[in-house]
């Protein structure tokens, strides 16, 4: 539980707002090592987004924008506002999707559909390395103010799931998040930071 | 050795022998619902059947805690695939984990039978107008963070019927989980609920399945790393039925044992001679063995508890080895003992056999066998006593030293009037008690009568509330001839609580016509689906403006044309997936009549439901409360218990009146029984403790055993040398009937823990009374 918590925090890290000032200082040697220490420290957040989704089934792509909220000590909410409000919460292994005035509740554990996918950044901001290289083969490149990094996952039936998962970040915001599913449907996460 | 002895004893030999085979053929059941009456209206036939057959007895509750969720989750994997390779025993395991559960075959179903089970399959559902819709909420989903759930059942689902069938199995409550598998909401237990392939009440099964469980998890704490504090707990209507049959086991060879070698001791230490023990202990092992025989033969088997009541014969029936021994003075022989006592003992039994006769007539299985096995025992030992034991004893038997502290006693006795003040104010207090009686007298909780300790009964509550178990109150029972009858009455019963529903006086339902829906509504629910031509046309329409890729949809085409075409959804489809137990308990076939349960939760408003029900007027369906009806078959025990009580008591009176022919005489019985009753009652009450139905029974088996010693006392001529004798061979053989009831209210089961604390108590004062009563009538004499 402890560890999920910390996973939390780093993804909200990452979200990238209101770091502390002492992680804007530059370390010499930037790594990985390095990035999920900053993570860390930063306990709460709220940042706007917008995602496309590329889907094949559809002709055109579908876009949907919001705001990301972290409360400590270990929720997350993705608030939809366009074209329809919905609202995303994960609490712990706990996922509850709220739209058009029902709630579903799910674990995230059994559906590897989106927990999969969840569980990956979270891990990857928590500065999990074991975890992650438990998970995924990893590719990581770049400096503090630009890092990618590319999850591809181990599992061959989780493949069938998500392909692959690029972050790109600015130290500890993480400005894009981009999915590619199994059968090839593209999301497209961009992130700013600060409320509407 | 006369004739007549040499015969007897012949008689008696072949008797036993006779006892002894009937018994070795004999079936014994440990089913505590012998001691559940045979129900009164067929509603509650219904759920007792329910109760004992039902999926509801079939499952356990397992609970594994001790450590961290993440090992708790691990050890409850790893358990779950150990018991689902055991399909002797189980024949489902479920744990929440749903990659591994038999979820799989559930979803294929419903996904098949999609446009027959759906209620949104309407003809306006499928209209151009209707699908677009259906489209453009399809494209909302799309957008939404559900798309990866929606994206595969999209093309061939369109309008959503396994959404909403989904939703609808998602409505009954799920437990919290974690790491995949369910936990109580605080995360400190990891939870399964398991299956047994055979009912509970079957014993055998469940305490293999059980044993099964109990292996698994020593395997899985095993292979789990660091899983060694953790905790393996379960519950359930089996689980109850293994552990009341242990525990009974274990309080009857105890209390037997106890009751035994106490009655022994006494015995052995009054008469100072192994021989007269074995003697006197002949006529309880001939009642004994009788009595199961006769249970055995009258029944068809025997209950635990029957055996249990075993005890208090060895206290009772020693009594008229007792009399015979005590009573013959040094120098005659039992021969002459026996004319003079027996008038006695013939009465005293006739008053016993009255008394437990009347448990013959209660509807409750266990009491009449216990009312059969107390008189056949009764009977017998009399018997024996009066043909047998003469003939073993032989012409010159005398105990010498039997009647040692007689003389003592007797001053006693002869002084008891003295405690007739006392007796006085003991009564105004009884009186006093019983008047001042708060709270109501009677126990209205059933699970006070229930043989299963507060412990268990609390583990099964936490447990249940853990799973989410609704806590089932209302229920809607509906009984037809036929199935599709009792499916029609559902459906038309569904209506009903939609409207309800929506008006919020209730929080939904469950329904067999979830499962299966009559042949009729599928059949209404195929023709409202266009033919292929048809839909095809209608779908071009309704994606115009839509973003969809042309050729989307095509499996949906095939999909509504290929429902159109299979045979409709019937109960052998549903064969081996949960949606077959859930339908097992919703739609029950019993003596080929049909009922429908619909299950209610969260209902605000009871009277509204049961008078919309009403109002609808849909034959065979009632609405039942099963907490009003529980409390309703409590007090028509209780009636009962009540009635047999009295008229126990009444025949008591009159085989007195008929037989003593004198009103002050049966005045000097009754008396000091009344007393008795009334003393008891208060003490039992004390403190404002209730009294429970095995109380009242209690005390009409006090009526039956305690006016024993009454006889005796009233008939006593005092002037005889043998006066004294006989109040040693009483107060000896109350001792033995106190020890025998007595070691009985050490038990754990609520039924001979509630008897044997009655009668012992009853029993003794009984006699006390007696001897006030009676000795002050001696005094005038």
């Amino acid at each position: 539980m402890r560890r999920r918590v910390s996973l939390v925090i780093a993804l909200i890290a990452g979200l990238g707002l209101h770091a502390p000032p002492s992680l804007a200082q530059s370390a010499p040697a930037f790594g990985l090592t390095q990035l999920m220490a900053r993570f860390g420290a930063v306990k709460s957040a709220t940042a706007q987004f917008t995602e496309r989704k590329y889907l094949r089934m559809l002709k055109s792509p579908l876009s949907d924008s919001g705001v990301l909220i972290y409360a400590a000590p270990d929720k997350l909410e993705k608030n939809t506002l366009r074209p329809q409000p919905e609202t995303l919460t994960i609490d712990g292994d706990t996922l509850a999707i709220e739209r058009e005035g029902q709630t579903q509740t799910l674990s995230l554990s059994a559906y590897p559909q989106i927990g999969g996918f969840i569980e990956g950044i979270r891990a990857t901001l928590a500065g999990d390395l074991a975890t992650l290289q438990r998970i995924y083969y990893m590719q990581f490149a770049g400096s503090i103010d630009a890092w990618q990094l590319i999850l591809q996952p181990r599992d061959a039936k989780m493949r069938e799931i998500v392909r692959a998962i690029y972050i790109s970040g600015d130290d500890v915001h993480i400005t894009r998040i981009q999915t590619v599913e199994g059968d090839g449907d593209r999301t497209d996460m961009t992130i700013t930071p600060g409320s509407p | 050795m006369t004739v007549g002895s040499r015969l007897a004893l012949i008689v008696w030999g072949c008797g036993m022998v006779l006892c002894g085979l009937v018994i070795a053929d004999t079936r014994f059941s440990a089913d505590m619902s012998a001691f559940l009456p045979r129900s009164p209206s067929p509603t509650q036939q219904i759920l007792v059947d329910q109760l004992q057959t039902g999926v509801a007895s079939r499952l356990v509750l397992i609970a594994v805690d001790g450590a961290p969720a993440a090992t708790l989750a691990a050890v409850s994997k790893t358990l779950a695939a150990q018991l689902r390779r055991d399909d002797a025993d189980f024949i489902a395991i479920n744990n929440g984990d749903q990659a591994a559960s038999g979820a799989a075959p559930e979803r294929d179903l419903l996904w098949r039978y999609r446009y027959v089970l759906s209620p949104n399959v309407t003809p306006a559902h499928f209209t151009a107008d209707g699908l677009h819709q259906a489209l453009e909420n399809d494209l909302g989903l799309l957008g939404s963070d559900m798309s990866s759930l929606v994206k595969q059942s999209l093309p061939g689902d369109p309008t959503g019927e396994i959404l909403t069938l989904l939703g609808q199995l998602a409505q009954q409550k799920q437990p919290a989980s974690r790491d995949g598998v369910w936990f109580s909401p605080d995360g400190k237990r990891a939870l399964l609920v398991a299956q047994t392939r055979q009912p509970g009440f079957d014993i055998a099964s469940e305490e293999r399945a059980l044993a099964m469980l109990d292996t698994a998890f020593a395997a899985a704490q095993k292979s789990v790393a660091d899983a060694d504090a953790t905790r393996l707990r379960f519950s359930g209507p089996g689980v109850f039925a293994v552990h009341t049959k242990t525990e009974m086991k274990a309080d009857i060879s105890r209390l037997s044992l106890i009751a035994t070698l106490l009655v022994s001791a006494i015995l052995l230490f009054t008469y100072r001679s192994p021989r007269v023990l074995l003697l006197a202990l002949v006529p309880v092992a001939s009642g004994a063995l009788a009595g199961i025989a006769a249970v055995s033969l009258g029944f068809g088997f025997v209950h635990g508890i029957t055996l249990g009541f075993g005890v208090t014969l060895i206290g009772e029936a020693v009594d008229y080895a007792i009399y015979l021994f005590t009573q013959t003075a040094p120098g005659t022989s039992p021969d002459a003992t026996l004319p003079r006592i027996w008038p006695m003992l013939q009465l005293g039994v006739l008053v016993s056999i009255c008394g437990f006769s009347a448990m013959l007539f209660s509807s409750f299985t266990g009491f009449a066998q216990l009312g059969l096995f107390s008189i056949t025992g009764l009977v017998v030992a009399v018997a024996v006593t009066r043909w047998v034991l003469p003939a073993l004893l032989g012409r010159n038997f005398a105990t010498a030293r039997s009647a040692a502290f007689a003389p003592a006693l007797m001053a006693v006795v002869a002084h008891a009037r003295m405690l007739r003040l006392p007796m006085a104010l003991a009564l105004i207090g009884a009186v006093a008690v019983l008047a001042l009686h708060r709270g109501g007298f009677w126990e209205d909780d059933l699970t006070a009568l229930s043989p299963i300790p507060a412990s268990d009964q609390k583990l099964d509550q936490t447990l249940r509330a853990d799973i989410g178990a609704p806590d089932v109150r209302y229920i809607i029972v509906a009984s037809a001839p036929d199935e599709q009858q009792a499916l029609t009455a559902s459906e038309r019963l569904s209506t009903v609580l939609n409207g309800l529903e929506g008006r919020g006086v209730l929080a939904g339902y469950d329904a067999p016509t979830r499962y299966l829906p009559s042949a009729a509504t599928q059949q209404a629910r195929l023709d409202a689906l266009p033919p292929p031509g048809e839909l095809r046309a209608r779908l071009g329409r309704a994606l115009q403006n839509l973003p969809f890729q042309p050729d989307l949809f095509a499996p949906f085409l095939a999909d509504v044309a290929a429902a159109k075409a299979q045979p409709l959804l019937d109960r052998a489809a549903l064969h081996g997936t949960g949606l077959a137990l859930k339908l097992d308990s919703l739609l029950v076939e019993q003596r080929g009549a049909w009922t429908a349960l619909l299950s209610l939760r969260g209902v605000t408003d009871a009277a509204r439901v049961a008078a919309a029900i009403a109002k609808a007027g849909i034959a065979g369906a009632t609405f039942v409360d099963l907490k009003a009806e529980s409390n309703r078959l409590l007090e028509v025990y209780r009636h009962e218990a009540l009635m047999l009580t009295l008229i126990g008591s009444l025949v008591i009176v009159a085989l007195l009146v008929v037989s003593l022919r004198s009103p002050r005489r049966v005045a000097l019985v009754v008396a000091p029984l009344a007393g008795a009753v009334i003393l008891t009652t208060a003490i039992l009450t004390l403190g404002d403790h209730k009294l429970s139905i095995f109380n009242l029974i209690g005390l009409l088996l006090t009526e039956a055993v305690g006016s024993n010693y009454c006889i005796f006392f009233e008939r006593q001529d005092w002037s005889d040398a043998n006066a004294e004798r006989m109040v040693a061979s009483l107060v000896l053989a109350n001792s033995c009937t106190i020890i025998g009831f007595g070691i009985l209210s050490f038990a754990r089961l609520p039924v001979l823990h509630g008897i044997g604390m009655t009668v012992a108590i009853g029993a003794f004062l009984s006699l006390v009374l007696s001897a006030i009563v009676t000795s002050r009538g001696v005094a005038r004499r």
